[in-house]
């Protein structure tokens, strides 16, 4: 599954959320919790369709999973830092891998969340961006 | 091969009384002599076979020959005269082994001229013995070759076991990349599908899908702490598949300890009072720095207080206290509880991975015996110490020890 899943009312506050995720169900729900918090939404199950879709909607975050088939969230955080720098980056785990943490020191991102997680946490997250 | 000469079978008693498998062996093997002087090479023949008449030898008198037949044939020995090599320099005796692929190959340098500088530099450069001619007879031949023998087969050995130890040791290695690839995947596995519930969950609970009811609302908040706790399982399995592996690492820095203890108390007290409990926190204000890992001191505080709050009753009282340790450059953090306490025969191996206690009190919940040992590896890894005192009926209070900013310094420098 790839592509727009859907997105909400705005608010003048409101952030453009940029969501990839491998899994749909975990995509789906994010989604939900942040449209519904007023951001407008753009979700994704790949890093390649969500990198494409910046071309056009350049968003003010981007929250993305490490553990993708394909590009994973390192490769895409990446790609994001070095083209659209006004971005932040904000990148989700269910590991809890040194090799994760490592790889984070070495490239820094804005903020990371260890799944599962409180999402009010990640919407105060989006909201300081 | 004009100058080899082979000999009949060796006698096994003779050459080494010894007798084992190994020794055996080299029995089967032939000694080589390379000497230049025809006289010698018969003379040391002959002390041989006086002290062992069916020892194989094989003469040599220069060392092109010799080099061949360390291509085509094994020994168990090697007399070699000094004069040949001009004197024994680094590495002639190793090429000598390399030739004949054998690094245990015993050399033993012969000469006519002795001195003590000369025997001790050919033993350096890896002779094993030195005999100055005139004084060779045959039991110090015998002697020296036996001696030799002996000390190879037990290098030998010893290279047997090392590689068998390298073999076991890799083997291990590739065990344990196995066991924590495993447990990384078992608990990635398991967190993904928990996001996904814990967000529908929430979803429901903060009436994002539609509005709930009390009873609903309550059930989606049992349905949340139940994936919390799920998850607090899921993660303790997998750092103490870490500490078995020896893959768990603190990452220590100045940190407010009050503070720290402060933030756990606001989310632990939302718990205590559910259950009836009063959680009290006691704290000097003015305590100093800890050079600690925040996240896994508060994993250490979060497991003790829940640990306290499922084994004490409606109505009774927690406390957390810090305070400096009678160990200097140490802080001293207390979780005592009035509950159900812990029979001395459980509280001496409460600690211990995966101990089971027998159930107390109202709860049949007793865990999987990993989060007080994950609790103790924490605290040892900081250097501190953890210890239980407890009466049953009385209630327990767990004291565990923190390196302050300024121990932990002069830990280092000690």
């Amino acid at each position: 599954m790839s592509g727009q899943i859907q997105s909400f009312r705005t608010l003048e506050d409101a952030s453009r959320v940029l969501l990839i995720d491998d899994d749909p169900l975990i995509l789906r729900a994010l989604a939900t919790r942040i449209g519904h918090a007023g951001h407008e939404v753009r979700a994704f199950t790949d890093g390649s369709s969500g990198l494409w879709s910046l071309n056009s909607w350049p968003a003010d975050v981007a929250v993305i999973d490490i553990n993708m088939a394909g590009l994973n969230g390192f490769q895409v955080a990446r790609e994001i830092q070095e083209r659209y720098p006004s971005c932040k980056v904000i990148l989700q785990t269910a590991s809890r891998s040194e090799d994760v943490w490592h790889q984070l020191a070495n490239q820094p991102v804005d903020a990371v969340l260890e799944k599962p997680f409180d999402s009010r946490e990640l919407l105060d997250l989006i909201a300081a961006a | 091969m004009t100058n080899t000469q082979l000999a009949p079978r060796i006698d096994a008693e003779v050459v080494d009384s010894a007798a084992d498998s190994d020794s055996a062996c080299d029995r089967d093997l032939p000694v080589l002599i390379v000497d230049a002087d025809e006289g010698d090479r018969e003379r040391f023949c002959e002390a041989l076979r006086n002290v062992s008449p069916d020892i194989v030898i094989v003469v040599c008198g220069n060392l092109e020959t010799a080099s061949y037949l360390f291509e085509t044939h094994n020994f168990s020995c090697v007399l070699l005269d000094y004069h040949l090599l001009g004197g024994v320099a680094r590495g002639h005796i190793l090429e000598y082994q390399q030739a004949a692929n054998d690094p245990h190959l015993p050399v033993i340098i012969v000469s006519s001229y002795g001195s003590e500088s000369k025997a001790a530099s050919a033993m350096r450069h890896g002779a094993a013995d030195y005999l100055v001619k005139d004084n060779v007879t045959e039991h110090s031949l015998r002697r020296a070759i036996r001696n030799s023998v002996s000390k190879a087969q037990l290098h030998r050995s010893l290279d047997r076991e090392r590689q068998s130890l390298e073999l076991l040791n890799t083997d291990l290695l590739q065990k344990n990349r196995e066991v924590q690839s495993f447990y990384h995947t078992v608990s990635h596995e398991l967190k993904t599908p928990l996001t996904a519930i814990r967000e529908y969950c929430s979803l429901v609970h903060d009436g994002i899908l539609g509005e709930t009811n009390p009873d609903q609302l309550d059930a989606m908040s049992t349905a949340l702490d139940c994936c919390d706790r799920l998850t607090r399982l899921v993660n303790d399995l997998f750092d103490a598949a870490r500490v078995e592996t020896g893959k768990f690492e603190l990452n220590a820095e100045p940190t407010e300890i009050v503070a720290l203890l402060k933030s756990e108390h606001e989310v632990l007290n939302v718990l205590a009072k559910q259950s009836g409990i009063e959680l009290v926190l006691d704290v000097d204000a003015n305590l100093p720095l800890c050079e600690i890992d925040g996240a896994r001191v508060r994993q250490v505080v979060s497991n003790l207080v829940r640990n306290a709050i499922k084994f004490t009753a409606s109505g009774g009282e927690i406390s957390m206290s810090a305070r400096p340790s009678e160990t200097q450059g140490m802080l001293q953090v207390c979780i005592t509880d009035n509950g159900y306490g812990i029979a001395s025969e459980h509280a001496e191996h409460i600690f211990d991975r995966l101990y089971q206690c027998d159930p107390i009190g109202e709860t049949s919940q007793n865990g999987m015996g990993i989060g007080l040992y994950l609790c103790s590896q924490i605290v040892h890894q900081h250097n501190g110490t953890i210890d239980v005192e407890s009466e049953l009926g009385e209630g327990s209070a767990f004291t565990f020890t923190l390196p302050t900013v300024a121990g932990f310094k002069s830990s280092r420098v000690a």
